[in-house]
């Protein structure tokens, strides 16, 4: 009796048999069928996906915080042109002499008054701020660009007792500084006073 | 050959398809992210939104005790109420009675010289807090002694201080605004009381005094 070899012919018609997978499968192009690849496209997509998005957010926030810095800085600067107005108010322009902590009214009256050439401005030194109007009158004592409209009030908690400056706007960044102050020698119930600054950015200066 | 199926392609079952988890996956991951990023965005405005506020009120009211004190002092009203004392009780004139730890106020009175310098503050900055201390040199260490305590000083509280000289001839301010003895007086014992700083001076100054002003929102 012949022993029988099995031959190729012999699994014609029939399916392979199961044989593990080798290094010559992932060759493509041969004919063969590609491997099955798309959980790595899916995740280069995704991986894409996320360099995407956190190129775009770092971009958004980084407009985000320029812009807010840019606002902030607006609001900053108004700030420190009301304080600095202040400051100038109280520590020289009002008093007679730098450094007085009472305010002098003559100086005072004389200051709110806008008018340069009276006895009391030119004793107080308010001739050499440019009274062409009143705003210019303003910035220029109190050392503020063309770019600020300011307003000042002299007050008690009921009542006012000078202004001077165009009205504030309802709205938009507005700096606001008070002052509480006294005058030189006055005495009784009309004894302090309040100086409210209000300083803006005038649009298109 | 004829009549044989063809070797059945390997097809990926539905259970087996991953295509659906990953997309989910990568779209939960997506959106994780944006939350987060604008959480961060969001709280990153916030904190520099509030810290410039929180600077704002800060400086207003550090500004705000400052003038109490330059306006106090221009009036008299600062001297006069570093000697709004009553001698023989050793306490402020009128001070609350008994409080836990002194002879002060738990508010200003109206009385008080420094009343209508406080009152007209508030009207223009709003009601705040304040406490207000009087610091003097005894025996080389700072003794402090109250004259207006409404707590421990809260949030965004600023200090502000201003030194005063007291002279021997300064004279104790009673409520009706008469005046009584002289701090030299009080020292040596010519008078009946004592005030609460020794004299520390050999000429005619009494002592240095250093009046705090602490200011907070409420």
């Amino acid at each position: 009796m012949r022993s029988h070899r099995p031959t190729d012919g012999d699994n014609r018609g029939e399916s392979p048999p199961y044989r593990p997978p080798c290094s010559s499968d992932r060759v493509s192009g041969s004919g063969q069928r590609p491997r099955d690849d798309r959980g790595d496209v899916v995740i280069f997509d995704f991986m894409m996906a996320i360099v995407l998005f956190i190129v775009l957010s770092g971009l958004a926030l980084g407009l985000y915080v320029v812009a807010a810095d840019s606002s902030s800085a607006d609001s900053r600067a108004a700030d420190l042109a009301a304080d600095r107005a202040g400051a100038r108010l109280v520590g020289d322009l009002l008093v007679e002499e730098a450094g007085d902590e009472a305010l002098a009214i003559g100086c005072t009256d004389a200051f709110f008054s806008a008018e340069t050439a009276t006895a009391d401005a030119q004793r107080c030194g308010f001739t050499r701020f440019n009274g062409s109007s009143e705003e210019a009158y303003l910035r220029s004592a109190l050392g503020l660009g063309s770019e600020y409209a300011v307003n000042l009030t002299l007050g008690g908690p009921s009542s006012t007792r000078s202004r001077l400056g165009p009205a504030p706007p309802p709205t938009g960044d507005i700096a606001h500084q008070t002052r509480l102050v006294t005058f030189d020698g006055s005495t009784g119930s009309r004894e302090f006073y309040v100086i409210h600054i209000t300083v803006w950015e005038v649009s298109g200066a | 050959m004829s009549g044989s199926a063809p070797p059945e392609r390997q097809r990926t079952s539905f259970r087996d398809d991953q295509r659906g988890f990953w997309r989910t996956y990568s779209m939960v991951l997506v959106a994780a992210l944006l939350l987060g990023a604008v959480l961060l965005v969001a709280q990153t405005g916030g904190d520099r939104g509030q810290a410039a506020a929180d600077q704002r009120i800060e400086s207003d009211l550090d500004q705000t005790a400052a003038d109490i004190l330059r306006t106090a002092n221009a009036s008299g009203r600062l001297r006069n109420a570093s000697l709004y004392w009553t001698p023989t009780a050793e306490r402020w004139h009128n001070a609350d009675a008994d409080p836990p730890n002194g002879t002060y106020y738990a508010s200003v009175r109206p009385d008080h010289p420094l009343a209508p310098i406080v009152a007209t503050a508030e009207s223009s900055t709003g009601t705040f807090a304040m406490n207000v201390n009087i610091e003097y040199q005894n025996d080389g260490s700072t003794v402090q002694q109250r004259v207006v305590y409404q707590g421990p000083p809260g949030r965004h509280a600023v200090s502000e201080t201003y030194r005063l000289v007291l002279q021997d001839d300064d004279r104790i301010v009673y409520p009706n605004g008469s005046t009584g003895c002289t701090l030299s007086e009080l020292d040596s014992g010519a008078c009946s009381g004592s005030y609460f700083v020794e004299d520390s001076f050999s000429g005619g100054n009494y002592a240095i005094v250093e009046v705090e002003v602490v200011l907070w929102r409420p």
